[in-house]
């Protein structure tokens, strides 16, 4: 998931996403009863299973994008730009194509275990408390490194982008003698905590959204299983009750984010928070209940468009900003003079740029709906629907062809891959920057 | 600085050590594996294990691990011991006079008659004693002439007549029955009473008591608040009831250690006879009079209502369950069964079972050493991964398996399709018209084209793999050989090519019932092989089993497909006897041959197990020849095997769960042949 333009996130933002999730739960199933009716206490259970998973997910996600990226940077421009467009590159592949690849190599070439797909073992087989350990352990690493991948790449790209926003103090450091490592790895580092703190707390919101899907394909008992099942059977208590434990997932993700990267900036514009919902999340919810379908494929667009607009909102006032627009004004220019002359030839690239990226984004979270309700091929048009078939894997003869030769499946999570991030490349060209 | 880079870079370290160090043990203890387990896969839901009412052949089979019937069938296809070793059918005669004094006397007379020639073994009579007015006389044989012989000699003290009534009303009876039982002292007057159903039942009622049915009549209506029908079924000297006693085998134990007893069965027949569970022995079950628990426990009695040997196989169709469960349970749901399952006595007993999963390990009682381990609502991944990682041996349904790396194979057929042939109709009366749409019917081609698992099934009337199955060949598939057999009896296809005779074209219609895929298939495939002959059939779709059954028993139908379930019994009395021949019977055909209803009631009467092959097939010898049925295929399940599966018995071509858990038969020893002879002193 590549990061959208940035932006600050609200103050309480973890009491923000816990009445948000609560108050989408209640709207999807006007009424109590559906959180009554619930199995609470095995949606508890699997809630905890993933917030495991997410930790260490992000964890790693942030520690090995952080360690590439200052790497990068260390050894030149050219390198970091390099890793911030592999980077990009990386979090430009669908989950469904990580985790099915991950699944096809890992058991299908390799024929190595994941926990959760394999069958269960006679008593006696998994009495060594050595074998226990190790099974618990993989059964919820496995998921972890799955989910951590494409976040590692979205965190070397937000990395080397947020960069540029850090004031210049390499050659005052180089002046006074600091060695390079201490000006990587303390300096640096130290400028780009808090915003790096915020890039982790927006990928605290989509995180959990790729949990669902990894764990439908790994049968991981976790949250983003019990959401699975509920977006498949359309049953909307269980996406209600989800809705609210996902709200109360991303809340403490975000704060264990806040704790541990301090001093992070807030905005207090009302709005904002809005923008800072799990609307991805809603989204897939409503789409399982949506009749007709295309309703819900427009329920799509439009969560990924509330959910960078905050961002692009933000850019552009940053850009508007810069524009000289006071002193036009008072050379005489009228409001439709400084909306021809200067406005409108940035604000068109704005407009064009977030158009640009919302439809990569489109195209990426359309092969997470794919992945969990492989139907809606069915309401695409037919040329995209044959170019995506391979990511909707039903049947049992879906599921062998794709264990034996995944190579169908890669191939079109390559090509969208290429072409998100040509369309997220084109974006990053048209946005005008601020000067 | 340090302790940061330190931090950021060590943690991914330690998570990547961790994961292969974790993956790596997972690995090796997945590829240690005993040699005689076997995983099985499935998509389906956990089932409840109600081993009376299972809900597909899975669950059967699974059930049947567990449980333990009185008797069991072999893998010959005979009857074998299971939880009761022996078995012994007899008859129980009883005798009323009128009063004890008559009855010691008649006792005295037959013991004197007995043994002025000692005619004990010539009777085949094991017992004779009095209790009060009643002379009850025991014989070990259920064709035993001694009963008669036995009567004569009491006849001339006149025993008294005993009457069996039939009480019917529209509201339910027993209540009233009970109360009547505790309060009236005449109600001691009745020697039995059975219950059809909860509205009607049926007294036997020695001698003369108008007193006692006019009260039981008053009660009766009392207690409905309504008028009650009494009506008399008929008469007899004295009562002669078949019995039959089942010797529970010693050291039977459930799995939760207590004895298996005959109580336990009892039970179990009761709890039965009480319910509405849907059994295929439930005709069967109708015949008990009463069933008794006796010698402590260690013998179950039951009395019979007439004489009907096919009765016996009833005891291999639904286990035991034990006493205690069944009172703690009196109407046990799926739940019960799900959530407080009752011990079983087989050969696996449940070590783990939960949502998703369920171990049987052997209980060491018997030749089974496998152990099971069910994974269900498995999804098409996880049984891939199954089967690709040789983690899984079996799984059920072969479908789910996908194509590679399995081998199908058929679990045994539970029942066949059939067509049935109305005699009474204008061109289907003649054999030879019947015969000749037999031979121009390509079962192979039904079986390669139709969905499902489907298998080859001979003409004989009776389930296969039994003892007593013949295997009859059925008219094989011979198009040219039809026609000319056709045009032989007089039937000659006209420019339309339809056959005719100077009467009749050869046009019918065939009743299908609706709703399934496979029949609607198997009709329209049938249409165009018996259009080829030169029939012209029309499908008629029936789409309520009611109404089928109507048209059936009105006979109004030409010829219907239907599913023969196969059963252990040898009864066919009720399909092919003359007597059910009329509107309203189950002769569905009409077929109407003396010689084979004498046939038919003497194998509906037989006994005996060890002679049931030789009247079936004098049976068939008569009926297959008028080809009043053609037999089609038989259905099955499919489950794929993993193809290097480690036990041999995988490899059978049909199988189930059971002959999985047992171990390959051990080649048959030489027997030295050493011929024995008597040797004489005298030569």
């Amino acid at each position: 998931m590549n990061s959208p333009p940035f932006t600050s996130p609200p103050a309480w933002l973890p009491g923000r996403l816990v009445l948000g999730g609560v108050a989408a739960g209640v709207l999807l199933l006007p009424g109590w009863e559906a959180l009554a009716s619930a199995r609470l206490a095995e949606l508890a259970l699997r809630s905890a299973r993933s917030l495991a998973v997410l930790t260490v997910a992000l964890l790693l996600a942030a520690s090995l994008g952080i360690a590439s990226a200052l790497m990068a940077r260390r050894a030149g421009r050219y390198a970091e730009a390099l890793v911030g467009f592999c980077g990009r590159s990386l979090a430009c592949v669908p989950v469904v194509v990580v985790a099915w690849g991950f699944v096809g190599w890992w058991i299908g070439a390799y024929g190595w275990p994941v926990e959760t797909l394999l069958p269960a073992q006679l008593p006696e087989l998994r009495s060594a408390w050595e074998t226990r350990l190790a099974r618990v352990v993989w059964e919820y690493l496995a998921p972890a490194w799955v989910l951590a991948l494409p976040f590692i790449g979205a965190v070397m790209d937000a990395m080397t982008t947020d960069a540029a926003l850090t004031a210049e103090i390499d050659f005052s450091l180089r002046a006074r003698g600091v060695p390079g490592g201490r000006r990587i790895w303390h300096h640096h580092l130290r400028q780009m905590w808090p915003l790096f703190g915020m890039r982790m707390e927006s990928l605290c919101l989509i995180a959990p959204v790729y949990l669902i899907v990894v764990e439908d394909v790994l049968h991981f008992m976790g949250w983003g299983g019990w959401m699975a099942q509920g977006i498949r059977t359309a049953d909307a208590s269980q996406l209600a009750s989800g809705f609210v434990a996902g709200g109360m997932l991303m809340a403490l993700l975000c704060a264990l984010s806040g704790c541990l990267w301090r001093g992070m900036p807030t905005s207090g514009a009302r709005w904002r928070s809005l923008s800072w919902q799990p609307w991805l999340l809603w989204a897939l919810g409503w789409l399982a209940l949506s009749r007709p379908q295309a309703a819900g494929w427009l329920f799509l667009g439009m969560a990924v468009l509330a959910s960078g607009g905050a961002a692009w909102w933000d850019a552009w006032t940053a850009v508007k900003a810069e524009l000289p627009l006071a002193a036009a004004q008072s050379l005489g220019a009228t409001e439709r003079d400084l909306w021809r002359a200067h406005l409108w030839p940035v604000q068109w690239r704005m407009w064009l740029a977030w158009f640009v990226w919302s439809c990569a984004h489109l195209l990426l979270w359309g092969t997470v709906v794919l992945a969990l309700r492989p139907e809606l091929l069915h309401s695409l048009g037919a040329p995209l629907a044959s170019w995506l078939a391979p990511l909707a894997v039903a049947t049992p003869q879906d599921a062998a062809r794709t264990l034996a030769d995944p190579t169908a499946l890669l191939r079109v999570g390559g090509s969208v891959a290429l072409v998100a991030l040509c369309l997220l490349e084109a974006a990053r060209i048209i946005r005008p920057r601020s000067y | 600085m340090i302790l940061t880079r330190s931090l950021i870079l060590g943690f991914p370290l330690l998570v990547a050590a961790l994961a292969w160090w974790s993956a790596d043990v997972s690995r090796r203890s997945r590829q240690q594996r005993g040699r005689d387990d076997i995983v099985v896969m499935l998509p389906q839901k956990a089932p409840a294990l109600n081993p009376f009412l299972p809900v597909n052949e899975t669950e059967r089979e699974i059930a049947d691990l567990v449980h333990e019937p009185l008797l069991r069938l072999g893998a010959d296809g005979t009857l074998r011991p299971a939880l009761a070793d022996v078995w012994r059918w007899s008859q129980e005669v009883t005798c009323w006079f009128a009063d004890a004094a008559t009855a010691r006397r008649a006792h005295e007379r037959l013991l004197a008659q007995i043994g002025e020639h000692n005619r004990w073994l010539e009777w085949r009579l094991s017992a004779a004693r009095v209790q009060e007015n009643k002379l009850r006389l025991t014989f070990t044989d259920m064709a035993a002439s001694g009963v008669r012989q036995a009567l004569q000699a009491v006849v001339e003290l006149a025993p008294q007549p005993v009457a069996f009534w039939r009480a019917e009303a529209r509201q339910p009876l027993r209540a009233a029955w009970d109360r009547f039982a505790a309060a009236s002292p005449s109600a001691s007057q009745v020697h039995a009473v059975w219950f059809d159903g909860a509205n009607a039942c049926e007294l036997i009622v020695p001698g003369h008591a108008p007193q006692l049915l006019a009260d039981l009549q008053a009660a009766f209506n009392a207690a409905t608040g309504d008028s009650c029908s009494l009506t008399p079924l008929g008469e007899a000297g004295a009562l002669v009831e078949p019995v039959l006693d089942l010797d529970i085998r010693p050291g039977c134990h459930w799995h939760d250690g207590t004895a298996v007893t005959a109580e336990d069965a009892r039970a179990t027949l009761d709890y039965l006879l009480r319910s509405d569970v849907p059994l295929p022995e439930r005709e069967a079950l109708r015949h008990i009079q009463s069933v008794e628990a006796r010698e402590e426990g260690a013998r179950l009695h039951i009395v019979f209502r007439r004489r009907y040997g096919p009765s016996l196989g009833m005891f291999a169709g639904f286990p035991v369950l034990p006493a205690a469960w069944l009172r703690a349970h009196p109407q046990a749901t799926a739940e019960d069964f799900l959530h407080h399952p009752p011990p079983g006595a087989g050969g696996h007993r449940v070590a783990a079972r939960d949502t998703r999963s369920l171990i049987l390990v052997p209980t060491g009682n018997g030749r089974e050493t496998a152990r099971f381990l069910f994974n269900f609502d498995a999804s098409p991944l996880m049984t891939q991964v199954g089967v690709r990682t040789r983690t899984v041996d079996l799984v059920w349904p072969a479908a789910a398996a996908g194509q590679s790396q399995t081998t199908p194979c058929l679990t045994p057929p539970r029942q066949r399709l059939v067509v049935l042939w109305n005699l009474r109709h204008a061109a289907l009366a003649s054999v030879e018209v019947r015969k000749a749409l037999a031979r121009a019917t390509d079962t192979a081609a039904l079986i390669r084209t139709l969905p499902g698992s489907l298998g080859p099934a001979d003409a004989s009337l009776f389930a296969p793999g039994l003892w007593f199955s013949t295997k009859a060949a059925r008219e094989p598939f011979d198009l040219k050989e039809a026609r000319r057999m056709l045009s032989g009896a007089g039937w000659t296809q006209d420019v339309e090519g339809v056959a005719r005779n100077a009467a009749h074209a050869l046009r019918f219609k065939l009743l299908v019932p609706g709703g399934d895929a496979l029949h609607r298939g198997a009709a329209e495939q049938l249409v165009a092989q018996w259009q080829q002959l030169g029939a012209r059939v029309e499908i008629e779709t029936i789409e309520d089993a009611p109404t089928l059954l109507r048209r059936l028993r009105a006979h109004q139908f030409d010829a219907v497909l239907l599913d023969q379930r196969f059963e252990i019994s040898w009864d066919q009395l009720p399909w092919w006897h003359s007597s059910q021949a009329m509107a309203g019977g189950t002769n569905f055909c009409g077929v109407a041959d003396p010689q084979i209803d004498l046939r038919l009631e003497a194998l509906a009467g037989e006994f005996d197990p060890a002679r049931v092959p030789t009247r079936v097939r004098e049976l068939e010898a008569l009926l297959l020849p008028l080809h009043p049925m053609l037999t089609l295929f038989s259905t099955h399940e499919a489950a794929a095997m993993v193809s290097n599966a480690p036990r041999p018995a995988l490899g059978r071509a049909s199988w189930t769960l059971r002959s999985l858990a047992e171990p390959a038969p051990l080649p048959t020893p030489v027997v030295p042949k050493i011929e024995f002879k008597l040797r004489t002193t005298d030569g």
